[in-house]
């Protein structure tokens, strides 16, 4: 039996990239309506769950909470993959997923700030995990290409990470995160459209 | 077995590639103590593409994949450091065009035969 992918294989990949192109879309919406009370870079993303527009935090907290699902069931497409790497890469999604929909439920407020961040950086360092996972199965697959990707795209947020202020390393390594992840996502697709055959 | 073509342009271009990286050091550096940072991390890419250029050799000290891995690996120090603004952009830019046509270079079957072969 071949265990590189499910029969939902290529289904879960879409919904890996429908996740990030959701959660891009609510970004780049609540933006928009915020105007000048948030910028690129330079303010956090979760400011705009307790932003003084009341539209934009509905979307950005409600938004959270379907990407977090959505990513927890790309998370659940990894796991049926069976081999080691892809069910540890899954489970650390479906965490990660958890935390970002509590995120949406528990904004950064004076009195849930720690609260928020503490589920924050779970969900970073479950994402980070989650990569070394699946590019370490890569690595047993023997895909050169993918974790040499992978390797790029660490290295880039561990720049990123020593050099610049929260808020604008956060913008970049969640996009490269992102990035990764529509990258996991077109694997399975085509892993999934070659009927398992390799991945 | 004499070099193949796809060998010989490999290593020509991951020379180049440590070459740029020296000549862009002399040309956008500061001798001050902020600078230290852009020098080591240009010395450094400069080694990593040399070393590259030395692993297109027959029977060769890597094997294909971690040729390809290294090339990788040297990308991703080059992008990181153009992406954190630890290097000048432009030198960045060219540098990353190197380290992705050593990596197309030595994924290729011809070139992998070769620095596997004895």
């Amino acid at each position: 039996m071949n265990t590189d992918v499910n029969n939902h294989s290529t289904a879960f990949g879409w919904i890996g990239i429908i996740a990030v192109v959701t959660y891009c879309t609510i970004i780049a919406i609540c933006s928009v309506i915020a105007d000048g009370s948030w910028t690129w870079c330079e303010s956090v993303v979760s400011r705009f769950g307790i932003n003084d527009n009341q539209t934009v935090r509905d979307i950005y907290n409600y938004g959270s909470i379907i990407f977090g699902l959505l990513l927890a069931t790309y998370g659940i497409g990894r796991i049926e993959c069976k081999k080691v790497g892809y069910v540890v890469g899954g489970i650390l999604f479906i965490f990660a997923g958890a935390c970002i929909a509590i995120m949406g439920l528990i904004t950064c407020a004076d009195f849930t700030r720690d609260i928020h961040r503490f589920f924050a950086m779970l969900t970073a360092i479950f994402i980070v995990l989650a990569m070394v996972a699946i590019a370490l199965q890569y690595y047993r697959d023997g895909n050169i290409l993918a974790i040499g990707f992978t390797l790029v795209i660490g290295i880039m947020a561990f720049a990123c990470f020593t050099q610049f202020e929260f808020a604008k390393y956060e913008t970049y390594n969640v996009l490269m995160g992102y990035i990764w992840i529509v990258f996991d996502s077109i694997l399975m697709i085509k892993a999934g459209l070659n009927g398992g055959t390799k991945q | 077995m004499k070099m193949n073509n796809g060998s010989k342009l490999g290593l020509i271009i991951a020379s180049l590639g440590g070459i740029i990286a020296i000549a862009g050091l002399a040309v956008t550096c500061e001798i001050t103590v902020e600078g230290i940072t852009s020098i080591a991390l240009l010395l450094l890419i400069s080694v990593m593409f040399f070393a590259l250029a030395g692993a297109f050799t027959k029977n060769g000290q890597w094997a294909p994949a971690a040729l390809t891995l290294f090339g990788f690996l040297t990308l991703g120090v080059v992008a990181g450091c153009t992406i954190a603004e630890i290097i000048n952009l432009y030198l960045g830019i060219i540098e990353a065009v190197v380290a992705i046509l050593v990596i197309a270079i030595s994924y290729t079957p011809q070139t992998k035969r070769f620095v596997s072969s004895e």
